[in-house]
This record gives C-alpha cells, sequence and structure tokens, in this order.
C-alpha cells in the first residue's frame, strides 16, 4: 500500500461516496471539484490508496488569491515586488470519515505548503492562506503555524 | 457594451417578480438589463471576496517584519512537509 496523491480526475475517483461529516465539504468534492478544475479557477488534489486508487481518502482545494495589507507605509511598499501579495489559498481541506485520526489532514496540509513552496520559487507566491470551516478547524491550522488574518475570521495565513 | 451570447432562465415566485419590476421601472430599465446588472455586480463581489483577503494592521506589521526572513516551519509543520514528500505523485504532480 502506498498514499498517492494526484489531482482529481472526474473519471477515475469515486466521489459520490465521499463523507466526511461537513455536508459543505461532501457536496463540493460530489458535484462541484471538476467544473473549476475545468475552467483553470482551482484546482483539486486528492489523496488515494493505490490498492484502491478510485477511492478518494482526502482532498484539498487551491487557487491563486491576493493578499491586501493595512495602512501600508510608501518605504514597506516599496519592499514588496509585487502587490497585492500573491498567493495561493486552500479554500477547502476534508478527509472521509473512514479515513480521520491517521494524519491524512497533515499529509494535505503539507503536500499544500510544499506546493506554494514550488510556486514561490518559480512565480513569487509569498502566502498561503486556508479558510477554516470552524475554529475547530483553526485551532488545526494553528497548531503548524498559520495565523489569522485578523480578529474573529476563519481565514489565516501562513507566510512563505 | 455587452454582447448577448448566452441565456439563463430564472424562476421567479409572482410578489417576487412584481418588485422587480417595479425597481427595474423606477430605474427606468428593462427588467432583464436590472437583473442582468444586479446579479453580475453581485457575481463580482463574491468572486473578489473569494480572491482577496486583508490582513489586519497587526498582523501586517508582523508579515513585513519576517518579510525577509527565510521560511521556518514550526516542528509540526516541518513533520507535515516532509511526510507529504515522502507521498506518491499520481498525475498531476
Amino acid at each position: 500500500m502506498a498514499l498517492v496523491i494526484e489531482l482529481l480526475d472526474g473519471r477515475r475517483h469515486s466521489r459520490s461516496g465521499f463523507a466526511c461529516g461537513e455536508p459543505v465539504l461532501d457536496d463540493y468534492l460530489r458535484y462541484r471539484a471538476v467544473q473549476p478544475q475545468r475552467d483553470g479557477i482551482a484546482t483539486t488534489h486528492v489523496l488515494v490508496d493505490s490498492v484502491c486508487a478510485s477511492q478518494v481518502l482526502g482532498y484539498c482545494s487551491l487557487a491563486t488569491a491576493q493578499m491586501h495589507l493595512s495602512e501600508l507605509r510608501a518605504a514597506d511598499r516599496k519592499r514588496l515586488s509585487a502587490y497585492p501579495v500573491p498567493a495561493l489559498r486552500m479554500g477547502r481541506l476534508a478527509i472521509a470519515s473512514h479515513a480521520q485520526g491517521q494524519g491524512r489532514g497533515q499529509l494535505l496540509l503539507g503536500h499544500a505548503v510544499n506546493l506554494a513552496l514550488s510556486v514561490r520559487q518559480t512565480m513569487g507566491v509569498r502566502v498561503l492562506l486556508v479558510d477554516a470551516k470552524h475554529a475547530q478547524a483553526a485551532a488545526f491550522y494553528e497548531r503548524y503555524g498559520f495565523r489569522p488574518t485578523a480578529s474573529q475570521t476563519l481565514t489565516l495565513y501562513l507566510g512563505v | 457594451m455587452t454582447t448577448i451570447t448566452a441565456r439563463l432562465d430564472l424562476c421567479w415566485g409572482a410578489n417576487d417578480k412584481e418588485r422587480i419590476a417595479k425597481a427595474a421601472a423606477l430605474r427606468g430599465m428593462a427588467i432583464s438589463a436590472f437583473v442582468r446588472d444586479a446579479v453580475l455586480r453581485e457575481a463580482e463581489t463574491a468572486i473578489a471576496a473569494n480572491a482577496a483577503v486583508t490582513l489586519s494592521e497587526q498582523e501586517t506589521r508582523r508579515f513585513l517584519a519576517a518579510l525577509d526572513a527565510l521560511f521556518r516551519p514550526n516542528a509540526p509543520l516541518q513533520q507535515a512537509m516532509d511526510a507529504a514528500a515522502q507521498l506518491t505523485h499520481g498525475p498531476g504532480h
């Protein structure tokens, strides 16, 4: 058995039975993930087991984004090679209920950070943004060094 | 001027349609143009909200202070990155 990370393929990956406990995240993979990928707006990266490669154990969706800064001084603006700050955004991260508690979420998060670092080298991304669905999910990201973008928000960031 | 190349059929309650027609008349617009403008405006807002994030002033100062520093993941993140690097990469990666 080997865990494999790959881009979602609507023909190969079985999506109809995916259930993570968050209906919004289930519905996205089941009904909406293919179209944005086909349109080049967002990609969905799925984690599968090589033994049963059609069954999705978990997924994350990634897209480009921008981050604005508050009260930006002219001197600081000059330090930024691009502004708004170019970012990657992980809008969703979900693990199937039967695969939870085994570090799969950590794998997808690590994959997203590795990808952000790779993109930084080639295109200049400086931030990975994540959207947590609730406070418990936000606490998960904070353990890995992400910080809330503002008070009382579920969008967090990590400079890369 | 927008070239009309696609249609979008919508179902409305009778009361909704009356209210929209009244609002469009108040603006001196055709119903279709009024609805199209309003929906496109809302779509732009939703897309922009999804793509752009603003850091608070406090976090902005923190971000700028770390701007020139090398990326240093904390221990749990480094572990996650190392584990992810061991994954087999399938199609698309």
